[in-house]
């Protein structure tokens, strides 16, 4: 290698080099920082002038020591470090700074301003220390955020409407932005004295904010002034999915509901989610269309209003249920709201129950009892009609008696379930396990626990069966208290479902496979795999009541899951199946490894690939996507081989879902499964069967 | 009005005011000077190079002149070389850098653009070593070092 001594590349003056590595980037700045000092030496600053997002997240970002590096680089206009990051950061979408501005640093009016570049900014962390009450005029910081989704401050600004800040200089008041990871919190801080406003205007200037809590410290003052913008403010923030408010007054939860005229879809009852979702011309006129999440908490006002408040909110409630499909998670002070008011009227057209099928989380304390003149069967059939029909949730809170154990048997998905018995002073212990993330251990606290448990369970849900004892494998926990020391009584339940496997034949119209739940009783104790037996303490105080409920309505799924218990329901036919044939049988069967599903690997198949697979002998089908060869199922399909035979060679989702869409097909047909539907495209392959 | 230059080795060129106001240098000292027809001395330019750059001021004669962009993105791109540029520029490296020096001497911005963009173009793509090699520059790192800075600033790689 020649290297000559008076190479130009070697010897070029600084601002040569300088003028050039303005065109590199990424790796080609990298190399040159390291061909040798002279460069290395001009070229670093580059390394921070232009930060794209994705070196933005890369392992290596040294984050602590953006301040400094900028600090010690002997730029020509290094004014204050933030100033001059804040210009290097310009094209940053998504940003995080944590660092704290104190005396160090002078504060100037410099820095909003160069705030301003981060016009494209999609995400903030920042936390501010003003260093006096003066600090930064929001005003101006405010706005600059304009395409945040998530924003993150820690610190303290001073209060937005008040133009004439010299008054504060002394003032403790203040606004205090705070977000975890889930939400952003803003805690509205008033202190005493009649000049100071509090204001929400500050979060109309975050129009994309996706999340947004607000509580405040239970100032009296709020509600007369800064909640009294809520109505006005929230509904401005369009994009929001996740709200969780305390309320004050009625009328801070109005603008949740849908305005009059508004008509709810009922076309979508039986499409996935996703074109639910999508399908969203008639949200037009609700506020906040995008909700998913909601968290009310009528801080106060319930305490002294009137019954006839009550009913009001209740509607209120109800509206918002009735209303919002994508709502996913609910929760709702309702201790005092009779079950009428957040339920549809048994009388009720069927299109005027629930819109929001989604849901996963229902926590309303609605008290379940039977306190008033109407008659609690009716009150029952209202609320497990509505909750029936509520085929993902997976947390739900209620009040009431342990009649509502009934529930499980619809919802075998369920996760987390509380029940608090009469205990009106204690109805925010319904809440904890879920505001703090905290769920109770369950503990069985005797034998006799366990025993009445195990009864309860075989009678309310009919768990006779791997397959029900399995779908209820999801049910990690459920508390059912008492405020009473218990007396424990095993609830006089008829127990005709625990005689030995046996097949009943009733008359009916139409059926399919969930028989497999409610007829071929087992004794709940003799399954395998008790470890995934639901953890459960049940102490009662109360003998139940001796009726179980009527059930409810013509096409609630509870009323289905229920039939056994309940004389008059006579929908299904049950098939007698030939002898090695119960649930139990295939349990055994699928968990003997057998291939049953006819083919070796995992395939992907159109609808017409299926279409080919419709006799007895070879006979598969699709439930959500998923295709299944149930030609080995055939003989264990409690409603009977014909039965099954309907969805053969077809999409058997909707009339699965029709028929019993809690049976948790998933687990009884793992074994089963031959691959996922994929739309018809000529690029999709078929793997022989 | 004619212009003369004299190159460092004493050859005299005469250009056109328009054209040796491309050079920014030129102009402020015409400026200064006032009415002259002196020949203006170029120390710091030999005769081959200032030959280029007039032929490259000539072609360019009529362009207007550059007003920086304040909100411009700030990565400036290095392939957007005009054909012209491109070919003007295909010289051997030595001469490449003289020119840049030139147009930086002579203060003539888009010369001085065009020769970093296609620095920058030969840099791209290219090891440290390899870059080294390309410029002759001596490696004055110990591999340690070296190796610490390719660490440190690993992250800004992607783009």
């Amino acid at each position: 290698m020649n290297f000559a001594k008076d190479s130009i590349a070697g010897s070029l003056p600084p601002e040569v080099i300088f003028y050039f590595g303005q065109y590199l980037q990424g790796s080609s700045l990298v190399s040159s920082l390291q061909v040798c000092r002279h460069w290395n030496q001009i070229l670093s600053p580059y390394v921070w002038k232009s930060i794209s997002k994705m070196q933005w997240h890369h392992p290596y970002f040294p984050l602590g020591t953006i301040f400094e590096d900028i600090y010690s680089d002997d730029g020509t206009n290094a004014v204050c470090p933030e100033i001059q990051l804040l210009q290097h950061l310009e094209w940053w979408s998504d940003l995080t700074i944590s660092h704290k501005i104190d005396e160090a640093v002078e504060l100037t009016e410099e820095f909003p301003f160069s705030c301003l570049e981060l016009r494209h900014l999609e995400k903030l962390d920042l936390t501010i220390w003003e260093h006096d009450s003066d600090g930064l005029p929001p005003e101006k910081i405010y706005p600059l955020f304009q395409k945040l989704k998530e924003l993150k401050l820690y610190g303290t600004w001073i209060n937005f409407e008040d133009k004439d800040l010299s008054s504060l200089r002394h003032s403790p008041s203040s606004c205090f932005f705070q977000q975890n990871d889930a939400s952003m919190t803003l805690n509205l801080r008033v202190p005493e004295g009649p000049s100071i406003r509090s204001s929400l205007l500050p979060l109309l200037n975050f129009p994309n904010l996706e999340k947004l809590k607000l509580y405040n410290d239970s100032s009296s003052r709020l509600r007369s002034r800064a909640w009294r913008e809520l109505p006005r403010v929230i509904p401005a923030l369009k994009k929001l999915r996740s709200l969780a408010i305390c309320v004050f007054s009625l009328d801070h939860i109005k603008f949740l509901c849908a305005p009059s005229g508004y008509r709810q879809r009922h076309d979508d009852k039986d499409l996935p989610p996703s074109t639910t979702k999508d399908s969203n011309d008639s949200e037009q006129c609700l506020a906040l269309p995008l909700l998913e999440d909601l968290e009310i908490d009528p801080y106060g006002f319930l305490e002294d209003c009137l019954e006839e408040d009550y009913k009001k909110y209740g509607e209120c409630l109800f509206n918002i249920l009735k209303t919002r499909h994508l709502l996913k998670r609910f929760i709702a002070e309702g201790r005092f709201l009779q079950p009428e008011d957040i339920f549809a009227r048994p009388k009720m057209e069927e299109q005027d129950g629930w819109a929001c099928k989604d849901l996963e989380t229902l926590l309303i304390g609605f008290y379940l009892d039977l306190r008033s003149k109407v008659d609690h069967r009716e009150r029952s059939k209202i609320v497990y009609r509505q909750i029936g029909e509520l085929p993902k949730l997976r947390r739900l809170a209620i009040q009431g008696s342990e009649r509502v154990l009934k529930f499980l048997e619809m919802m075998p998905d369920l996760e987390v379930l509380h029940i608090e018995r009469d205990s009106r002073e204690d109805h925010y212990k319904i809440l904890p396990w879920l505001e703090e993330g905290y769920v109770y251990p369950a503990e069985a606290d005797s034998a006799n626990d366990v025993e009445s448990n195990d009864q309860e369970h075989a009678t309310e849900t009919q768990p006779s069966n791997p397959y029900s004892a399995a779908s209820n494998a999801n049910n990690k926990r459920i508390i059912v208290q008492s405020p009473f020391p218990a007396t424990l009584t095993v609830p006089s339940v008829s127990l005709n479902s625990l005689q030995p496997p046996t097949v009943t034949t009733e008359d009916s119209d139409q059926d399919t496979d969930n028989d497999s739940e409610v007829n071929l009783a087992t004794p709940y104790l003799a399954l395998p795999g008790n470890s995934s037996t639901p953890m459960m303490t049940l102490s009662t105080a109360e003998a139940p009541d001796e009726a179980t409920p009527s059930f409810p309505a013509m096409n609630g799924p509870q009323r289905l899951a229920a039939c056994s218990t309940d004389p008059k329901s006579k929908r299904r036919i049950k098939f007698a199946l030939a002898p090695g044939h119960s649930p139990l049988d295939w349990a055994r069967l699928t968990n003997s490894g057998a291939n049953l599903r006819g083919v070796s690997t995992i395939g992907r198949f159109t609808l017409s690939d299926i279409k080919a697979h419709n006799k007895a002998d070879d006979a598969w089908t699709v439930l959500n996507g998923k295709v299944y060869n149930i030609t080995p199922y055939l003989p264990f399909h409690p409603g009977g081989e014909k039965e099954l035979l309907r969805c053969a060679g077809r999409d058997g989702t909707k009339l699965f879902n029709l028929t019993h869409k809690w049976v948790n097909y998933e687990f009884m047909l793992k074994e089963c499964q031959v691959g996922y539907l994929v739309s018809e495209a000529p690029s999709s392959y078929q793997l022989s069967a | 009005m004619p212009v003369t230059l004299v190159s460092l080795d004493n050859e005299n060129y005469v250009v056109d005011k328009e054209v040796a106001e491309r050079s920014i240098l030129i102009k402020n000292m015409l400026e200064d000077v006032g009415e002259t027809d002196s020949p203006i001395p170029l120390p710091n330019v030999t005769s081959t190079v200032l030959k280029k750059v007039i032929e490259y001021c000539e072609h360019h004669r009529n362009d207007p002149i550059q007003v920086p962009d304040e909100t411009d993105d700030p990565r400036k791109r290095s392939n957007d070389i005009e054909e012209w540029d491109m070919k003007f520029m295909q010289v051997d490296q030595e001469m490449l850098f003289e020119i840049i020096l030139a147009a930086n001497y002579l203060d003539i911005k888009p010369l001085l653009d065009v020769g970093c963009k296609t620095v920058a173009n030969i840099i791209k793509g290219k090891t440290p070593e390899e870059i080294r090699k390309a410029f002759n520059i001596v490696n004055d790192f110990t591999p340690e070092e070296e190796a610490q800075i390719r660490k440190e600033n690993e992250w800004a790689e992607d783009r």
